[in-house]
Parts: C-alpha cells; sequence; structure tokens
C-alpha cells in the first residue's frame, strides 16, 4: 500500500483520497477508523452503508463475534472490534460496561444498584443493561460517588 | 479498571463470617455458657471459651456459606434471578447448612422445641437486620449515584450551551 503526504499552509481543509481497486474488509476499516476520529462511526443495514453520528448512538455491543451499533430506532453492524471503537469512543463519553458491550454516558437516564455489585442501567430508550462488577467502580467514579 | 475475584477476596469473607460469628459464640458462652453446658456440645467448656471443633465446624460453615454466596449471586449457575429470588435461595441455603451441622455435630439436642424457637428467631433477627441494612445501603448508593448522573447532566448542559 502507497501512502502519500502532501503538506503545505496553503491547504485549508485536511482531505484524505483513497485510491484503490476495489473495496476491500481492510479498506473498509480504515475509513471506519478515520471516520471515527470525526466523531463518526460507519454501520451497515440491509447492504446499505450509514454514517452514524457517535452522539447518537445508545450502546454498542458484540453477538456471535459481530459488533452491533444501536441507536434510538436502529440497528447497524460495523467491521470494527469493540475494543477499537471503545479506544477511538473513550473521549466521546463511552465506557465499557461489560465483556460484549460499551454504553453511551450521555444516554443513560437512571441508574440502579443491582446485586454482586453490578449495576443496572435504564438508557433514554428505556432499554436496561448490566454494568459488570469488574466495570462498575469506573461508573461510580465518573459520577463522583 | 479491571478488578477480578479472587482467593482472597473469598477468604476475606470467610474470615467475615467466622469471625462474626466466633464473637458471638464468644458472647453467648459468658452469657449461657455455664447454664447450657450440659445440654449443647457447643457449650461443652462452660464459660471458659469455645471448644477447637466447634470452631473448626464453624470454619466450615463460613467456607459452605460464602461459597453458597458466590453462586447464589453470580451468574456462573444462575443466569437469571432477580434479587429477591438470590436472597431468598441465600437464607435458605444458610438454614439447611445450619440444620445439618445442629444434626451432624449436636450442636443442641434435635428433639428440644425450644432450642430451635431460640435458632430461629436469632436467625430471624440477624437476617430482618441484614436485610435492612442492605436496603439501606442500596437505598444510599442509587441516590448518590442519581445525584451524581444529574450533576453531570448540568455540566454536559452547560458544555454544549458555551
Amino acid at each position: 500500500m502507497k501512502i502519500t503526504i502532501h503538506s503545505g499552509e496553503q491547504i485549508q481543509e485536511t482531505e484524505i483520497t483513497i485510491s484503490c481497486n476495489c473495496l476491500t474488509p481492510e479498506i473498509e476499516k480504515i475509513i471506519c477508523v478515520i471516520r471515527m476520529m470525526d466523531k463518526k462511526l460507519t454501520g451497515t443495514k440491509e447492504g446499505e452503508t450509514y454514517l452514524i453520528d457517535a452522539d447518537k448512538v445508545l450502546y454498542i455491543d458484540t453477538v456471535d463475534k459481530k459488533t452491533f451499533i444501536y441507536t434510538m430506532d436502529s440497528v447497524y453492524e460495523t467491521n470494527l472490534k469493540l475494543y477499537e471503537l471503545e479506544e477511538q469512543l473513550s473521549s466521546a463519553d463511552f465506557f465499557r460496561a461489560n465483556k460484549s458491550c460499551i454504553i453511551n454516558f450521555r444516554k443513560i437516564v437512571s441508574l440502579k444498584a443491582d446485586f454482586d455489585r453490578r449495576i443496572r442501567v435504564t438508557l433514554i430508550n428505556q432499554e436496561q443493561l448490566i454494568v459488570s462488577r469488574q466495570y462498575a467502580e469506573y461508573v461510580k467514579k465518573r459520577l463522583g460517588v | 479498571m479491571e478488578e477480578k475475584k479472587n482467593i482472597f477476596d473469598f477468604a476475606g469473607m470467610v474470615f467475615i463470617i467466622f469471625g462474626f460469628c466466633m464473637m458471638c459464640m464468644l458472647l453467648f458462652t459468658v452469657i449461657f455458657g455455664e447454664e447450657a453446658k450440659e445440654v449443647s456440645k457447643m457449650f461443652a467448656l462452660g464459660k471458659k471459651g469455645v471448644p477447637v471443633e466447634l470452631m473448626a465446624q464453624f470454619f466450615t460453615l463460613a467456607v459452605l456459606i460464602t461459597l453458597a454466596r458466590y453462586i447464589i449471586f453470580s451468574d456462573v449457575l444462575i443466569k437469571r434471578g432477580s434479587i429477591a429470588v438470590r436472597t431468598a435461595g441465600m437464607f435458605l441455603t444458610i438454614i439447611i447448612s445450619c440444620a445439618c451441622f445442629i444434626f451432624a455435630f449436636q450442636w443442641f439436642p434435635v428433639n428440644l422445641w425450644n432450642a430451635w424457637a431460640g435458632f430461629f428467631i436469632c436467625f430471624g433477627i440477624s437476617s430482618v437486620i441484614s436485610v435492612m441494612i442492605m436496603l439501606l445501603r442500596e437505598k444510599m448508593e442509587n441516590r448518590k449515584m442519581e445525584e451524581g448522573l444529574k450533576r453531570l447532566r448540568k455540566q454536559w448542559e452547560e458544555e454544549k450551551n458555551e
């Protein structure tokens, strides 16, 4: 893969151009990572690719090694792994809730202590998710508890 | 961020239960030791102290209760279960375990109804107290978390308006 970088004072806006023979999964992954810099995620639904604003995402989870992005009204699939998304989205107030899920903190409406020091969170769509004991400490710290 | 249960957490819990039981036993020994030494093996030494074999029995019971607690209050075996069901399961396990130990080690004569009544009264009182403490702690924790979330929301709103 050839990488060319042009830099100059006359360039007003950063532009990334990808030239390829065809879109391979690797190139799609590169595009996803670049998009995430702008707090935008790339997800597919019924064969079509969508750009999703990170602040529209409620949570992201992994089922059968596939990663899904949940918004208020849709579910999208993404090529990225959960840990890659977690790394990139931590600055957008996303946090790891358990082994298979990361949650957008800003979409939480209420929290309740559950057994075994876990936390049950309710999202704006009334869906309830569990923050495991391992990650509950981070949530409490973030809440100043 | 990661905090996993390990053998030290388990041992810590065992010693908390064992220590509490021993503390109660020492108190009961001083108060009822002399009167009860004829009928109960638990008070065989009168008010002089707690027999070593009883310590070993209490330690075994503490290990069993901790093990049950880890199983009941985790998703290892029970995948879905409300707090109420798990708590009821825990109390039932403790009653059955204690009853087995009472029969096996003759902590008191099993045909003595008032001894059983005493056991259930003590168990009932301590259960009510522990449930009340648990609920109070949970309520306080929930309130603190809600307050924290409100604070964060206010902060996010301010960031948005800037």
